[in-house]
């Protein structure tokens, strides 16, 4: 059963895209047919991060308006064999596409593909509206910050009143040492706020800005954590159950050791 | 499509059945889906479901106006089963048909539907008459003036605005979600959510604002009605307003809750926050 899922947030630049991008990889490299749309029209992102950038003929706004087929315009990734991605046009706008031509789309490509992962582009107008019409469940990014949250919390309300089904929470750019010192919101409190249940956490690590530069995600990458955060999501996604959380804490030095017990920092932030 | 003189018949049949809720569909111009008495929206959907079914080839398409006269649904509801309708058997609502004034006003305005205050009558049964010497009055019925009316849109009702309270039945507005950042509830009776009011949501209440969970948001109590008051499970509101007199904000809508019920109410030309503690305050008359 194919199904389509929309990456969104609101807020801009807490990584929808590169969210995106990795899921897509981590779904292809279990086996799965994935196909990554870039619904953000005239702003569009997903091929750079996914390194696919030259090899871009036709788009979605092209397919959609009936000048190229389908398969034409699919570029397949040149690591992996089940990976296709969907570019958006650079030189057209969010109006150059309506819901119902994205419904017919995302159901044209779900007969081909396991999983049509949509990026959604920031904002609550036309390019959201778009996204969210064909999709079938949601997923929303967030950063833990108050802006981030205030805006997912505004887009989760958008998602649920147009009759998807409950969104899920993945929480990027997280700090465990920030947290620990109480300098950045912990998982429960952002939970609290949100009240939808948690898919997944993936830390702020360098590798992600390296990796998205190079256009080669770190859902690649065997020794990533980051990485290893995407593949756990994309295993939540595919409906394994009991996928335990990575523990986001850097390898016991003595020192830190000795201080835990010593009890002058709390237990351990298992995420 | 049925003709109307089936439409007669059945008609003729639901008179000498017992009163059991059923859907029945009146082929006027345009056809009118007409709803049972006394149903949730639960309850609805599964005997649209069923009873449509059928017809479900020949209604595609098809634009309807739904009379839900004696039936129980709520404000929140038409949206719903207007998209209902839309999904599942591709049927656009475009009218409405609906005593209380308040859902009128809610549906034309959040809706855009069209209201009719009145069923238009079915074409008169064609019966063989003896010996009647005045013709039997024909009902003439004004053709619906036409109007370029778009099916409900796809975005959701986010704000809610009712103005004046219905003439009989239910003075208080109950909200059993969450209300998310941007969406508005105005009411002009009394508001009760049962579920949050986040940072970035409003009520607005003409009597009391009862939150059953945390008031992160704004409320505004009694615009129409002095010694109103609000109360929450978890009282954090960004703005807390009472008739005129407004508070803003002092505690964090960012920290994580408490839970003990407090009540906000105006004494001595303040507004004042305090515990809850199973007794309303005395009214001061202003």
């Amino acid at each position: 059963m194919s199904e389509c899922i929309v990456i969104t947030s609101g807020k801009g630049g807490v990584g929808k895209t590169t969210s995106t991008a990795n899921l897509g990889v981590a779904l292809a490299l279990m086996g799965k047919k994935v196909v990554v749309v870039d619904a953000d029209i005239g702003l569009r992102n997903l091929d750079l991060i996914l390194g696919l950038e030259n090899r871009i003929v036709y788009d979605l706004v092209n397919v959609i308006e009936g000048e190229c087929r389908m398969k034409q315009a699919l570029i397949k990734d040149k690591r992996c064999d089940n990976l296709f991605l969907l570019p958006a046009a650079q030189t057209r706008d969010k109006n150059a596409v309506s819901p119902e031509g994205m419904k017919k789309l995302v159901s044209q490509l779900k007969e081909e593909f396991d999983y049509v992962l949509l990026d959604c582009p920031a904002g609550i107008e036309q390019g959201f509206k778009n996204s969210i019409a064909g999709a079938d469940r949601a997923l929303i990014v967030t950063t833990p910050e108050v802006s981030a949250i205030r805006d997912a919390d505004r887009i989760i309300g958008l998602v649920e009143a147009a009759e998807l089904p409950e969104p899920k929470l993945i929480i990027n750019r997280f700090r465990p040492k920030l947290v620990a010192r109480g300098d950045m919101m912990n998982k429960e409190d952002i939970l609290e706020i949100l009240a939808i249940p948690l898919i997944g956490l993936v830390p702020d690590h360098e590798d992600i800005i390296v990796t998205s530069n190079r256009g080669a995600p770190a859902a690649f990458d065997e020794k990533s954590t980051v990485g290893e955060a995407y593949r756990r999501i994309a295993r939540r996604i595919n409906g394994e159950a009991d996928v335990p959380f990575v523990a986001l804490e850097e390898p016991d030095s003595v020192w830190s050791v000795l201080k835990r017990w010593m009890g002058l920092t709390p237990t351990r932030e298992v995420a | 499509m049925t003709s109307s003189g089936s439409t007669a018949s059945r008609r003729d049949l639901s008179m000498l059945m017992p009163a059991e809720p059923d859907v029945t569909i009146v082929w006027a111009s345009p056809p009118v889906l007409q709803l049972p008495p006394n149903l949730g929206f639960e309850a609805m959907r599964s005997l649209l479901r069923t009873r449509l079914a059928p017809q479900k080839e020949e209604m595609k398409g098809v634009a309807m106006r739904v009379d839900i006269a004696a039936s129980a649904l709520q404000l929140f509801d038409l949206r719903r089963l207007g998209l209902f309708l839309k999904d599942e058997f591709a049927i656009d609502v475009i009218g409405l048909t609906c005593p209380p004034e308040a859902l009128q006003r809610h549906a034309e305005r959040e809706l855009k539907l069209k209201i009719h205050l009145q069923m238009p009558e079915p074409p008169p049964p064609r019966v063989e008459i003896v010996r009647v010497e005045v013709p039997v009055p024909v009902v003439v019925v004004e053709p619906a003036p036409k109007v370029e009316v778009e099916p409900p849109p796809p975005t959701p009702v986010e704000v809610v605005v009712v103005e004046e309270l219905p003439p009989q039945g239910d003075r208080v507005l109950i909200v059993d979600y969450t209300l998310r950042s941007g969406t508005l509830v105005s009411f002009a009776g009394d508001v009760h959510v049962y579920g949050d009011v986040n940072p970035g949501a409003q009520v607005v209440a003409g009597g009391n604002v009862v939150v059953f969970g945390s008031l992160k948001g704004q409320a505004h109590a009694g615009n129409r009605q002095d010694g109103s008051f609000v109360m929450a499970f978890d009282m954090r509101p960004t703005l807390l307003r009472i008739g005129r007199l407004q508070l803003a904000g002092t505690r964090d809508p960012n920290q994580t809750g408490r839970f003990a019920p407090e009540i906000g109410y105006v004494s001595q030309g303040s507004i004042v926050i305090e515990p809850y503690r199973g007794r309303l305050p005395v009214k001061e008359v202003s």
